[in-house]
């Protein structure tokens, strides 16, 4: 088992010199990206057998060898630098947080699907919009909070700890809002002595807005512009407006 | 045909705000509104009970044809569907 400095310097022998013969001769010792190239070699070529023979076969695949285990060696270097938390020269500056952007972007997005009961939608995608005002946040979410994790797990390389911070904060006041207004407005009465259709409705009477006392049967008879209508919509409604 | 708890005064108002032509009536003591079962208890602002959501379509006979009660007070239904019912009634 190799002490982590040791590991780190042999690793930047590679990008220095872009070898990885170095590395790997250390004899019996197969680093991971020894295995690693064993297994995309495998898969790719389907044989079982990846250590090359002597040949015009065996220079390719030394060649290959070689850059993949350069650009994995580039790999490892970043995160073994970022998790021991310091920047070495050489590495490219810190980048900026995707994971971030786009748990803003579908934020706001869900923020916006609130609105989309008064765009007039069609019945069955109308009907599915209280469920999209909960998964679009906790989607905007997700993405916010892995971002934050690479922000702070991974501090030398991705930026975002303050603004993904706030960010994510108002996404969570966000999210738990609609969850509670999702169960306010499915807050409804089950009405099962409702009338059924086919029923037939019984007499009532009560005012209109001029005050005038008006009946049910007057409704279903009366004409507007000479023509009985067939049939009249009772639209019942919260009130309050 | 509107129906809600508000009294006439108030609706007479929305009716004049939103230019609507159609007739409101009021029922502030919950009469129809508990015979039909759409009462919604507390629900309300000042925990006062209101009706429910619900839309019927009658026939002149005062026969129901086509009904709704939405699970979402915030999923209404379209004008459309109401009408493609109406155009069924003979």
């Amino acid at each position: 088992m190799h002490a982590k400095a040791d590991v780190t310097t042999r690793l930047w022998a590679v990008l220095e010199k872009n070898s990885v013969s170095d590395i790997t001769q250390g004899g019996d010792q197969r680093g991971e990206w020894d295995a690693g190239f064993e297994v995309a070699h495998r898969r790719r070529s389907g044989v079982g057998e990846s250590r090359a023979s002597d040949g015009a076969l065996g220079q390719g695949v030394t060649l290959e060898k070689r850059a993949w285990g350069t650009r994995l060696a580039c790999f490892k270097v970043v995160d073994w630098v970022a998790m021991a938390d310091t920047v070495q020269p050489g590495v490219t500056e810190r980048r900026g947080n995707t994971a971030l952007w786009y748990g803003l972007l579908i934020t706001l997005l869900g923020m916006a699907t609130d609105l989309f009961y008064f765009l007039r939608l069609p019945p069955g995608i109308n009907r599915l919009l209280p469920w999209v005002n909960l998964l679009v946040p906790a989607i905007g979410l997700l993405y916010l909070v892995l971002g934050l994790a690479r922000a702070f797990g991974q501090a030398a390389v991705y930026r975002g700890k303050i603004w993904g911070s706030v960010v994510t904060v108002m996404a969570l006041v966000l999210f738990v809002g609609n969850v509670v207004l999702f169960r306010h407005t499915r807050d409804v009465p089950k009405s099962a002595g409702a009338p059924q259709v086919g029923q037939h409705l019984g007499e009532f009477t009560l005012p209109d807005s001029s005050g005038q006392a008006t009946t049910l049967g007057q409704l279903l008879t009366a004409s507007a512009g000479g023509a009985q209508p067939k049939a009249v919509l009772l639209v019942f409604y919260r009130g309050y407006w | 045909m509107a129906i809600s708890v508000d009294a006439p005064e108030v609706s007479a108002k929305l009716r004049r705000t939103a230019a609507l032509s159609f007739t409101f009536l009021s029922d502030p003591n919950l009469e129809v509104i508990r015979r039909y079962d759409l009462v919604h208890v507390a629900g309300g602002p000042d925990g006062h009970d209101i009706s429910r959501p619900a839309e019927f379509l009658v026939d002149r006979g005062g026969v129901v044809r086509w009904e709704n009660f939405t699970e979402d007070v915030r999923v209404r239904p379209r004008a459309k569907e109401m009408l493609a019912a109406a155009r069924d009634i003979r």
